[in-house]
């Protein structure tokens, strides 16, 4: 356990990050939840690359930090995505979509 | 990129609330795995046991937080900036001696760099400068290049109107000023009314000549230059209105200039043409053959030079054919037209272009000599460096601490260099003056600053980059120094 059982490709963490916060803000263990949820838990981030990644993208104004109150009444970092958090996630996801449409095209071709 | 800036600054005020938050955002996220952990049926002790070692080194996942921050970056290069003057303050000798031979390059390329800048590059101090060019009659089969004009000639070459939107002259005499207490002898421009406008000069008080002003009937005008009305009437702001006498009659004050430097020659006072006695005078007038004006004119935008040329040449054909006895066929009676910037600098170039050369070398030698310097200087720190990286720092931070220390070599270097610049600049203007009257506009200018700290920047990472990576890459002859040193101290 801990590591992931797919290895993940460079950069698609911040944008399944980003994805993640699509809905509504989240503290990272959420995310971490989330994502390993939706990829039926095919994915599981390691903390240890998430913090990181999640400090880099606010840094560079894609998310927002909040501090707030979780619903036990615990402080937890809230993240939320920025507009320009959201531009980037349509744009990049236009990206993922087309590349791995391509590649699965020629990994499906018949020799 | 301005709210990072600001956050920035807020956690460099406030290191421990930015770690505080950090700490707390992980706590979190452990306390959660470990609850999960417990509801999957682990015992409390071993379920936060095992969120811890998932989560891995907490304090290398914080590092990494913290590394994320543009904060972070400006902490560990204020402090490799630190270390670089240390290490620079330790060894004064190597320092001096760097800092010397990198401020003599820089010193010598700046001023001549200035030089050519002010004299060649860039555009003359005029509203539409490129589009001003000087007239000049020229008279072949005796080498005479540059014969000026006479009011009659002037005329004439005003007929250009499909090429030249105006023709105005220049002669220069000496006269005495009278005032209420002084007299003095003012070098006297004397100048079309619309001379100003068509060199595109607006004047930093009052007005300058408008064609009323040019009449034998007006009163007497006067425009001071900026130079003359700085140095000889105090900068006096209620200058504009104050009558002087001069040639027999009252000349009132109308405006000043401002700061700009005058060609053909610095004058003290602009007149109109029809206030000079020998200017107005109606024989002067009549004499085809009085040469004694200087002839500028401002080409119409969308004309060449060369159709300008062109068009001048055929009132010059009309002129020799009309007026044999002034423009004899055996003289070869020629009119020439050259851009002002050209006219002010064709003879500097050459000369300019060689001390240039010159001093591109002289930096380039400067810089060689240091980098041998900086590498005898690594050499020397290969313990300390291997201490460095044994103690865990990696390739990237050593390259980086050594960046910065030629950084601010470079940077001092520069500095001193500029500072230096100005001395040999004064000594080049002076030179220069032989070639150009616009020897006299050159100064150090910013954005040459600017072009001269980015070279000196540039110096300092090419030369270390190099070095750098020599030096921090582990090789087994650095690995053998290292023993034998070691050794060395041990017997």
């Amino acid at each position: 356990m801990g590591k992931s059982k797919t290895e993940m490709l460079q950069g698609t963490l911040d944008l399944l990050i980003l994805k993640t916060l699509e809905l509504e803000p989240m503290h990272g263990w959420g995310i971490t939840l989330r994502i390993q949820t939706l990829s039926e838990n095919e994915l599981r981030v390691n903390q240890g690359s998430l913090y990181p990644a999640l400090h880099r993208l606010e840094e560079n104004g894609l998310i927002l930090a909040k501090w707030r109150a979780t619903e036990n009444n615990r402080q937890a970092r809230y993240y939320e995505l920025s507009a320009k958090g959201r531009r980037k996630l349509a744009a990049e996801t236009e990206n993922w979509l087309r590349l791995s449409g391509a590649v699965g095209r020629i990994l499906g071709a018949v020799s | 990129m301005i709210r990072r800036i600001v956050r920035a600054i807020g956690d460099l005020f406030d290191r421990d609330g930015r770690d505080r938050g950090l700490d707390a955002e992980l706590r979190f996220h452990v306390d959660n795995a470990a609850e999960q952990l417990r509801a999957e049926g682990h015992s409390r002790e071993d379920a936060e046991r095992r969120a811890r070692m998932n989560t891995g080194n907490l304090d290398a996942v914080k590092d990494e937080c913290r590394e994320t921050r543009l904060s972070h970056t400006i902490e560990t290069s204020w402090l490799d900036m630190r270390q670089g003057v240390r290490m620079l303050t330790q060894n004064p000798g190597f320092t001096l001696a760097a800092l010397g031979t990198l401020a003599v390059g820089i010193g010598a390329t700046t001023a001549i760099f200035s030089l050519v800048y002010g004299v060649l590059l860039r555009p003359l101090p005029y509203g539409r400068g490129d589009d001003l060019i000087v007239l000049h009659q020229q008279a072949q089969a005796r080498n005479q290049r540059d014969l000026r004009f006479s009011v009659k000639e002037i005329e004439d070459y005003r007929g250009a109107k499909n090429t030249l939107d105006a023709v105005v002259e220049h002669h220069s005499m000496v006269f005495l000023l009278l005032g209420d207490n002084f007299a003095e002898r003012v070098q006297t421009a004397v100048v079309s009314a619309n001379f100003f406008d068509s060199l595109g000069v607006k004047p930093a008080l009052g007005r300058t000549f408008v064609e009323s002003d040019d009449t034998t009937e007006a009163d007497g005008v006067l425009v001071l230059s900026h130079k003359y009305w700085s140095s000889r009437h105090g900068a006096d702001p209620s200058i504009v209105g104050r009558v002087f006498a001069m040639n027999n009659r009252p000349h009132r004050v109308i405006g000043v200039l401002p700061p700009i430097p005058q060609y053909p020659i610095e004058s003290d006072v602009y007149m109109p043409t029809s206030h000079c006695p020998t200017r107005s005078s109606q024989r002067f007038q009549a004499n085809r053959n009085a040469r004694m004006m200087t002839v500028f004119a401002r080409k119409k935008q969308n004309a060449t030079i060369e159709q300008a040329r062109a068009e001048l040449s055929s009132i010059a054909g009309q002129l020799s054919q009309a007026y044999p006895e002034s423009y004899r066929p055996e003289l070869g009676y020629k009119i020439a037209a050259e851009s002002l910037h050209e006219e002010l600098t064709s003879s500097a170039p050459p000369a300019l272009m060689v001390l240039l050369g010159a001093a591109g070398f002289v930096l380039l030698i400067a810089c060689a000599n240091v980098a041998n310097l900086l590498l005898a200087q690594l050499l020397r720190r290969g313990r300390e460096l291997a201490l460095r990286a044994a103690l865990g720092a990696s390739r990237g931070r050593l390259i980086r601490q050594l960046l910065a220390e030629g950084i601010v070599l470079s940077l001092a270097g520069g500095l001193l260099g500029v500072a230096m610049a100005p001395l040999s600049l004064r000594v080049l203007q002076r030179f220069a003056e032989r070639f150009t009257p616009r020897a006299a506009e050159v100064t150090v200018v910013l954005g040459n600053l600017i072009l001269r700290c980015d070279r000196a920047g540039s110096t300092a990472f090419g030369m270390f980059e190099r070095a750098a990576l020599d030096v921090t890459r582990p090789t087994p002859s650095d690995d053998k120094a290292c023993c034998s040193a070691s050794r060395a101290r041990t017997q």
